[in-house]
């Protein structure tokens, strides 16, 4: 069908999509592994259900290659404590019928969600599936205090995928446990319990390349050590509210050696200290800050997060927030600061206010950043500084050279906006285009109006560029 | 292997009902099946594609042509394929089997899980009227499935 007469295609009745098909059954028709394909995006109550279609459909269920036991979906509505008992009941022979029936099929992927009503079970549920050659493991339940990896992942040489939810318990593993294939490692709300054994499971991984760690507790480690040589990706994330897991990293060393990393986000409070080391083959950093309760100075939170960035130096993309551009502030122009541009940095996003202090911190970090391209900020943040800023008139590298798009977003036309991009015109020589978004806020189109072609009489270093407004 | 837009050639691909259609490669080459003729250098003239009728193949171009601009952001390309799968069974059967012929993951996984989602959640009687589905049992063999399976109908 041609894309044109797709919209319409949406609003047709649904009673002449089903003349369309000529009462063709069309999904039966399909290959044996193509139907699994579709049958792996559903839950596997929904695949079991399915086997009184008709003969086609008997027993796909009992060869299909992903089973996902999700709990809250397997329920419907609300239930009292004593119904939930008779579910968990349910759930469980659910998940062991399945698991018995099936023969010799491998299993793929096995997701698992049960809170904690299936506790008894688990551990024979992952070793069955170990047993049949198990690849990628989503584990999410509740252990009453802790959780011990069982001792059949030992001998399993073809799992590549661990995703661990424990709803904030703490997370035991055996000692000499290897994890020779795994690539991808995700934990969410888990709590480790020392130092050693966070830094042996992630030693335990020889390649590892994807690591995220949501939400976890880091209470109990002195220093966070990632000792990782295949790392490829790397996100440590801690910025829910009312989480038992707020302080993130607050109260601990944060200790990379990653010679591969490509790829680092970093969400939540500033932690106590950084280490990081080799990882020079970065070329992608986001940092969001936030808040945390630890009561350090501004200058010392400057310190950290001026360190942090540091060693950063060889990225191509850097995000950073608004908190970070605060906490950057006090120790402006200080030698400890920066001490050697980023000459590899192509593109950078701030999440910005629109004081005095954001601008200013806006204008050092390009000093800095001498071939950068693209620049995009977004205002939407609001600041409690909200003084009057003027710019200093000053050549930058990258203006003068390199910075071909200027994206900004959530502009209300106020006059630090203004004065920054003024400043970007005036001395972007090279500059392409500038893309402003106006804010939601602004809803008079008069005013709108009026604002923009305030912008589009400004001064202009370089003759190609050209201002839109989308 | 990177082919940037500017460097791109176009290829001709054939139909199965000899329609010849003209893609440049960095757009074809998220075909894996067609990526790999490239690079072995057997992507001469028209390339043939024995089991993809024109109007598929016009569709899953048009899919790989959208995904292969690195422009479109990943909340762009979502809508714009919430709304791709918007077809009738016809097509999506179509598009499942030139997809997978043609290896190419995430047009693949994407009618899948838009068919999956009509499954999802239903009962067997809908879902027979969905997808027009006709009951071959008898009904003691229904009856037996039933009683057999009854831990997953409760």
């Amino acid at each position: 069908m041609a894309k044109s007469s797709k919209k319409s295609n949406n609003k047709r009745p649904k009673s002449s999509k089903t003349d369309e098909n000529n009462g063709i059954d069309r999904i039966s028709d399909l290959p044996e592994p193509l139907i699994h394909h579709i049958l792996s995006f559903l839950q596997t109550v929904d695949v079991v259900r399915v086997s009184v279609l008709s003969r086609r459909w008997r027993y796909l269920w009992n060869s299909i290659p992903c089973l996902d036991f999700d709990y809250t979906l397997f329920s419907t509505g609300p239930m009292t404590y004593f119904f939930q008992f008779r579910f968990g009941e349910k759930f469980t022979d659910f998940v062991n019928r399945v698991l018995s029936a099936r023969e010799e099929c491998d299993i793929q992927r096995l997701h698992l969600s049960c809170f904690n009503h299936c506790n008894s079970w688990v551990d024979r549920w992952i070793c069955d599936a170990v047993g049949r050659n198990v690849q990628e493991l989503d584990l999410s339940f509740c252990p009453d205090d802790s959780f011990e990896l069982p001792h059949c992942l030992q001998t399993t040489k073809l799992l590549t995928v661990l995703k661990l939810n424990l709803c904030y318990r703490v997370l035991r593993m055996p000692t000499s446990m290897g994890f020779s294939r795994l690539t991808s490692l995700h934990f969410v709300s888990l709590k480790f319990l020392n130092d050693d054994s966070a830094r042996e499971f992630f030693r335990s991984c020889p390649l590892l390349e994807n690591l995220i760690m949501e939400r976890c507790v880091f209470k109990n480690l002195k220093v966070l050590d990632i000792t990782a040589t295949n790392l490829k990706n790397l996100t440590i994330k801690n910025v829910e509210v009312d989480s038992i897991s707020d302080d993130g990293l607050c109260e601990t060393e944060l200790k990379i050696f990653a010679p591969n990393l490509v790829s680092f986000n970093y969400m939540g409070p500033v932690a106590q200290s950084y280490l990081l080391k080799n990882i020079s083959s970065i070329a992608s950093v986001f940092i969001q800050l936030v808040p945390g309760p630890k009561k350090a100075s501004m200058e010392e939170l400057g310190y950290l997060v001026c360190e942090f960035i540091k060693a950063c130096y060889s990225t191509k993309v850097l995000k950073l927030s608004v908190t970070f551009l605060e906490y950057l502030f006090p120790i402006l122009g200080k030698p400890e600061c920066f001490s050697a541009p980023f000459y590899n940095l192509k593109s950078l996003k701030l999440f910005a206010g629109i004081g005095k202090l954001h601008l200013q911190v806006i204008v050092y970090l390009l000093e800095y950043f001498p071939n950068l391209e693209a620049l995009a900020i977004d205002f939407k943040e609001t600041s409690k500084w909200n003084d009057y800023w003027q710019p200093q008139d000053g050549v930058l590298t990258c203006l003068m050279y390199h910075l071909k798009t200027v994206e900004i977003d959530n502009v209300k036309g106020q006059e630090n906006e203004l004065g920054l991009i003024s400043f970007l015109l005036k001395f972007g020589q090279v500059l392409e285009t500038m893309t402003i978004t106006w804010s939601t806020d602004l809803e008079k189109p008069v005013e709108i109006i009026h604002k923009a072609l305030m912008l589009l009489m400004l001064p202009k270093a370089s003759s190609k560029v050209t201002i839109t407004f989308p | 292997m990177s082919l940037s837009p500017s460097t791109s050639k176009m290829l001709s691909l054939k139909s199965s009902d000899g329609k010849v259609l003209e893609v440049e490669e960095h757009v074809a080459v998220l075909c894996e099946t067609i990526k790999s003729l490239v690079e072995d250098g057997c992507a001469d003239s028209p390339i043939p594609l024995a089991n993809v009728d024109g109007a598929t193949l016009g569709n899953v171009m048009e899919w790989c042509k959208k995904h292969a601009d690195q422009k479109a952001s990943a909340d762009d390309l979502e809508d714009w394929d919430a709304e791709f799968v918007e077809r009738d069974q016809g097509e999506l059967y179509h598009l499942i089997m030139a997809a997978n012929y043609l290896n190419i993951k995430g047009l693949l996984d994407l009618i899948c899980q838009k068919v999956a989602d009509m499954i999802k959640g239903k009962h067997p009687e809908k879902i027979r009227e969905i997808f027009n589905i006709e009951n071959d049992f008898t009904p003691e063999q229904q009856e037996q499935i039933r009683k057999d399976n009854s831990w997953a109908f409760e």
